[in-house]
């Protein structure tokens, strides 16, 4: 006992901890968002990678509650790291131990809910039941007997509809009455490690004392089960996933669009202003290259993020999600993917991170690892502009661009589950678990719901990746503007002449712009980053890269959106342009090799496509994958199959284009 | 397979809309552990909602989808009507 003692974390007196614990699909993160609203925290539980969240809420009790979110559990004694941690925190061990519990149950599933509420009673922890859904139960003609329940049970049971907020005083009433005076357990309780079916057994016996349910099914059974057989079908279900996705991807692009633009300006306003205000020198390089275009490559990140994660709660909220995995299931299975890894994989076209992060939903570690495997093959919002550039060389037509462009996402997709297919023969023997899901009623979306898990998500994104792409940021830039080299005589010459042209101030400035050209292309060809690239050039020679391509793609190793800005630098555009328009395309078009060929013929631009669909090119994703998988060899067999396979199909891409014919 | 009880039925042989007894689950411990937990212990009572993949089934007032795969090796007992009181879906 001295030991748990020790354990628990000082906390002042006056404060109470409660932990919500309750099966999967009760409405407990509601009823928890209702309580703490946005002052809550999302961390890891100690030793684990199961997110737990912790806030805190000092209405209608006279002394504030922090309270603990647990994961949804079916049974404490499953042996799934889920029912662990919910066990250990019910006895009051580790740093979240809790003082209290409010068992959160489904009204409308009262027998099975029971069973979990049996187990927690029998810790004989002071509890309160809250029956959460009672709208739903009522609907379906359930009458419960929450008087009896509560004589029954020993405990207070408080109905609730958190949705609405309806019964949440009572319930804090509840809370503030019972943890002055907890009472003993009921004494048939069945005994703590009690079988399944003991515990049924109990469970049925208390519903069938304390509630009242029609022999018939309900009306709303009826419809769900209809909705259920089209929604599953394996042509009618696969319609309407097509559908749904179809309108998420447009909604996504579409709305985050608009903020995206807004951050990049902002940012660009600030860099320009610092470099106004600030002294010329490194410093005000680094702070205006360096760190602005840092924050300003992660930030841009987030409204994709927070908008996928928006739309992902909803559906999760109207009961889709669970049907659309069944729909997936089918399709996945045969490449070695269980049906949920469509949520991550999904996720993945806006960013790898969140993708690796939330295919934590998945049960079985053999499926998990399979699918952090491939996530970074989906294409995610960072190749986007080096797509509609390399496209763009590639076809004058901008249909033809387009379908390649498509062609693109299709390709990473495709090559994903062949690799899942592959490990599944080879690293990762075995095939994915089939899959158990509950089926949740059809329901109306919770909003508040979808902007706190937005909100959530965006906060653990910035957390992981936003130090970590800061600073990659800053020492690439570092690398392509270090050593500094010296002025290029042409520079100097130009720059010259222009100075007699005092009579011809619109030439003396065209003269200077190309002083200026020399001389970043001198310092770019000059810095670490041009010299590497000049190194492992014979490396790349074969995909048809030159020295300028293949610092393009060595600076995108780091970040991909990198590549368009060093193109631009090298062919001698301004170093802030990131963004893909007819000017930068047509400039980079005209980029000539050592032996003044052009560098973009069609079988280079190609591989070059071909590589950048494949290739590895984000180190902030190997560190999730390292963290995820608690191993740094997943991440260094990602890095190191996704850019070999990205080398190999390049390759044959170029030499096979060369022997068709094509330049 | 094994089966010690000769009117056990695979449950995927069953027809939608009928009711069943579940006798027997010859699948991985971990399957296993997610049906018990679902409500799918000894002896409950089921009524299948859709059949194929996945096939659908009810378990008092839960609704679980099962993979094929896994519905070819639960072994169900077939009940006749609902008269008694266990089949209420509660």
């Amino acid at each position: 006992m001295a030991m748990t003692a020790t354990l628990v974390a000082p906390r002042a007196a006056a404060h109470l901890r409660l932990a919500l614990v309750g099966n999967p699909n009760t409405g407990k993160t509601t009823l928890f968002n209702a309580l703490c609203g946005i002052r809550a925290k999302t961390s890891n539980y100690p030793g684990t990678t199961t997110a737990i969240r912790v806030g805190s809420s000092g209405a209608g009790t006279g002394r504030a509650l922090d309270i603990v979110d647990l994961p949804g559990v079916y049974d404490l004694h499953a042996g799934i790291a889920e029912s662990r941690i919910a066990a250990d925190v019910l006895k009051g061990r580790g740093t979240l131990g809790a003082d209290f519990v409010v068992i959160v149950a489904d009204a409308a599933n009262l027998t099975r809910n029971l069973v979990l509420a049996g187990e927690v009673l029998a810790e004989r922890r002071a509890a309160v039941l809250a029956l959460n859904m009672m709208d739903i139960a009522r609907s379906r003609g359930i009458d419960i007997d929450c008087h009896a329940l509560s004589r029954r049970l020993r405990c207070p049971v408080v109905p609730l509809v958190a949705r609405r907020g309806e019964g949440l005083d009572s319930l804090l009433r509840a809370i503030e009455l019972s943890a002055i005076s907890a009472s003993e357990p009921p004494t048939d309780l069945p005994a703590p490690g009690a079988s399944l079916e003991t515990l049924t057994a109990w469970a049925e016996d208390v519903t069938a004392e304390t509630s009242t349910s029609p022999i018939e099914l309900s009306a709303a059974d009826v419809l769900t089960e209809r909705v259920d057989r089209y929604l599953t079908h394996p042509v009618y279900g696969m319609g309407a996933f097509t559908g749904v996705m179809c309108l998420l991807f447009l909604a996504l692009f579409t709305f985050a669009a608009i903020p995206m633009d807004l951050i990049e300006a902002l940012f660009g306003r600030l860099g320009s202003g610092l470099t106004a205000v600030l002294p010329s020198g490194p410093v005000r390089d680094l702070v205006t290259q360096g760190i602005v275009g840092g924050l300003s490559g992660t930030i841009v990140f987030l409204p994709q993020i927070c908008l996928l994660f928006f739309l992902i709660s909803v559906l999760e909220d109207t009961g889709y999600l669970a049907r659309a995995a069944f729909v997936m299931d089918g399709m996945l299975s045969r490449f070695g993917l269980p049906g949920q890894a469509f949520v991550p994989l999904l996720t993945a076209h806006a960013c790898a991170i969140p993708g690796i992060m939330s295919a934590r939903l998945i049960p079985n570690r053999r499926d998990r690892l399979a699918t952090i495997l491939v996530a970074p093959f989906m294409s995610c919002s960072a190749r986007l502009p080096v797509y509609v550039l390399l496209t763009s060389l590639l076809f004058a037509d901008p249909v033809l661009a387009g379908l390649a462009f498509a062609g693109c996402y299709l390709l990473g997709a495709t090559a994903g589950l062949l690799t899942a297919s592959l490990f599944g023969r080879t690293a990762l023997k075995g095939r994915a678990r089939p899959m158990i899901l509950e089926l949740p009623p059809y329901r109306v979306p919770s909003f508040r719901n979808a902007v706190l898990t937005a909100k959530d998500q965006g906060i653990a994104f910035l957390r992981t990746a936003g130090s970590i792409i800061m600073a990659i940021c800053i020492v690439m830039w570092w690398l392509s503007a270090y050593p500094k080299t010296a002025v290029p005589a042409g520079a100097h010459s130009l720059r010259a002449e222009a100075a007699q042209l005092a009579d011809a101030p619109e030439r003396a400035a065209a003269l200077r712009v190309r002083a200026d050209v020399l001389q970043s292309k001198a310092e770019q060809a000059g810095s670490f980053a041009g010299r590497f690239g000049h190194f492992v050039e014979p490396v790349f020679r074969p995909l048809g890269f030159d020295w300028q391509l293949t610092v393009g793609v060595v600076t995108s190793f780091l970040a991909r959106e990198v590549f368009v800005s060093t193109m631009s630098v090298l062919e001698g555009g301004a170093a802030g342009d990131t963004d893909v328009d007819e000017g930068v395309v047509a400039r980079i078009r005209g980029m000539t090799r050592a032996d003044g060929s052009a560098l973009f013929t069609p079988a280079t631009a190609a591989a070059a496509l071909v590589f950048f669909v494949l290739a590895m090119q984000c180190l902030p994703t190997l560190a999730v994958t390292r963290k995820e998988t608690g191993s740094i060899k997943y991440a260094g067999l990602q890095l190191g199959y996704m850019s070999g396979l990205a080398y190999v199909a390049a390759f044959a891409v170029h030499q096979g284009l060369h022997m068709v014919g094509v330049p | 397979m094994r089966l010690s009880c000769s009117s056990a039925l695979r449950l995927a042989d069953l027809q939608v809309g009928s009711t069943a007894r579940l006798h027997d689950l010859q699948v991985d411990p971990e399957s296993r552990a997610q049906l018990r937990a679902l409500g799918l212990t000894d002896g409950s009572m089921l009524r299948v909602c859709k059949q194929g993949d996945p096939c659908v089934v009810q378990v008092r007032t839960t609704r679980i989808g099962i993979s094929s795969r896994i519905a070819q090796h639960v072994f169900v007992v077939p009940t006749e009507g609902r008269a008694s009181g266990e089949l209420r879906w509660r």
